[in-house]
């Protein structure tokens, strides 16, 4: 999402009005669906960790500098060397925050 | 190899008007040679070097390699960053196999070549370290034998000597004209600096501020390593700032003919 602006047109809107919704109002409808027991719990928990973690990322893919694409390209590199070896490494801290900060609002939707 | 830059030209569109930065621009390198693109800054030879390297496209025109024309970028053309982008999370030497891998050569031969550009570069024991624990005479050797690391056909530099000081930049250009030598591939290198063409160049193709048009192509024979205090030296100096004052355009035209007879 960070590197290509169509897929940031299309998934952004989706994202950014999901994640807006309040925690406590997806326990209801979370409960129709997996009935009561430990599967709402999980799905709250995980749910709740996913948006930092894609957030951070698509930051963290943006702010990577241009020049590191065009000297991996000017030095052969195709799209699957460009994402192991440069979007992955050149955006881990940031996707290392978002992790941080899922566990935090997990924990907080735990309780 | 020879590069050939045929009638290349670039328009930017803002939302109703066109500014021309490079208009009908031809030349050709010669294998082996040192060519600088020496301009004011605006006059668009980052520009130019960027569609040669392929990173944007041009508005017309085409640049060709040995007849062949390129349109993306690609490992025949290293290009040597103005801030180096050095990958930081790798170190020297993964930086520098890096465009070997990416070219496919075998690991034998890849440890051979990477013992030989350290060597040439004099960053023996260096190799383990990350850019960030480098100085900056080294990072620039290092973005330098990357580049050259893939074998590419035309090295491409963007004011590579851009971010160090005046004393520093003396001696990182004879640490880079010495690395050239070793190694004598074609250069295209972009800078504003007149000393610095004078002083690594083979040839100096000036640019002027508006529309990037070629104002003067002085070819510079002096032997190598280049005395700075020499007479010739300086009287290709003098020329090249007369030039550069036509390029942003203080004066006419016929200061650079009249300047040319002079150094006939």
């Amino acid at each position: 999402m960070g590197y290509s602006k169509g897929a940031m047109q299309l998934f952004d809107p989706l994202i950014d009005s999901l994640r807006q919704v309040p925690i406590m109002a997806w326990v209801p409808l979370t409960i129709v669906w997996f009935g009561l027991g430990d599967g709402p719990t999980i799905f709250l928990i995980a749910f709740s960790g996913v948006f930092p973690v894609i957030l951070n990322t698509v930051a963290g893919v943006q702010n990577i500098s241009k020049d590191y694409y065009n000297a991996a390209r000017s030095m052969g590199a195709g799209p699957w060397s460009i994402f192991s070896k440069i979007i992955v490494p050149a955006s881990l801290p940031d996707i290392l925050i978002g992790g941080r900060v899922a566990i935090g609002l997990g924990w907080m939707s735990v309780i | 190899m020879e590069l050939t830059v045929e009638g290349i030209s670039k328009n930017f569109k803002n939302e109703n008007t066109v500014q021309t930065v490079l208009k009908d621009l031809s030349f050709t390198v010669r294998e082996g040679q040192f060519a600088t693109l020496l301009g004011p800054s605006g006059c668009g030879k980052t520009t130019l070097l960027t569609i040669i390297a392929g990173f944007q496209a041009a508005s017309g025109g085409r640049v060709m390699i040995n007849g062949a024309q390129v349109t993306r970028p690609g490992p025949d053309r290293g290009f040597v960053f103005q801030n180096y982008a050095l990958f930081p999370w790798m170190t020297v030497r993964e930086n520098i196999l890096y465009p070997m891998k990416q070219r496919r050569v075998p690991a034998k031969e890849r440890e051979k070549r990477f013992k030989e550009l350290l060597a040439m570069a004099q960053l023996e024991g260096k190799e383990k370290l990350y850019p960030h624990q480098l100085s900056g005479g080294m990072k620039q050797r290092v973005a330098f034998i990357r580049a050259l690391a893939g074998r590419p056909e035309v090295l491409l530099m963007d004011e590579p000597l851009g971010a160090v000081d005046m004393q520093m930049r003396q001696s990182l250009q004879e640490d880079l004209e010495a690395l050239w030598l070793k190694d004598k591939t074609t250069v295209v290198m972009v800078t504003h600096d007149v000393d610095e063409a004078i002083y690594l160049s083979d040839r100096v193709i000036v640019m002027s501020a508006r529309e990037g048009k070629i104002v003067d192509d002085m070819p510079v024979r002096l032997p190598r390593p280049r005395d700075r205090k020499g007479m010739e030296y300086q009287k290709h100096k003098e020329h090249l700032a007369e030039a550069l004052k036509v390029a942003v355009g203080r004066q006419a035209e016929t200061a650079v003919t009249e300047g040319k007879l002079c150094l006939a």
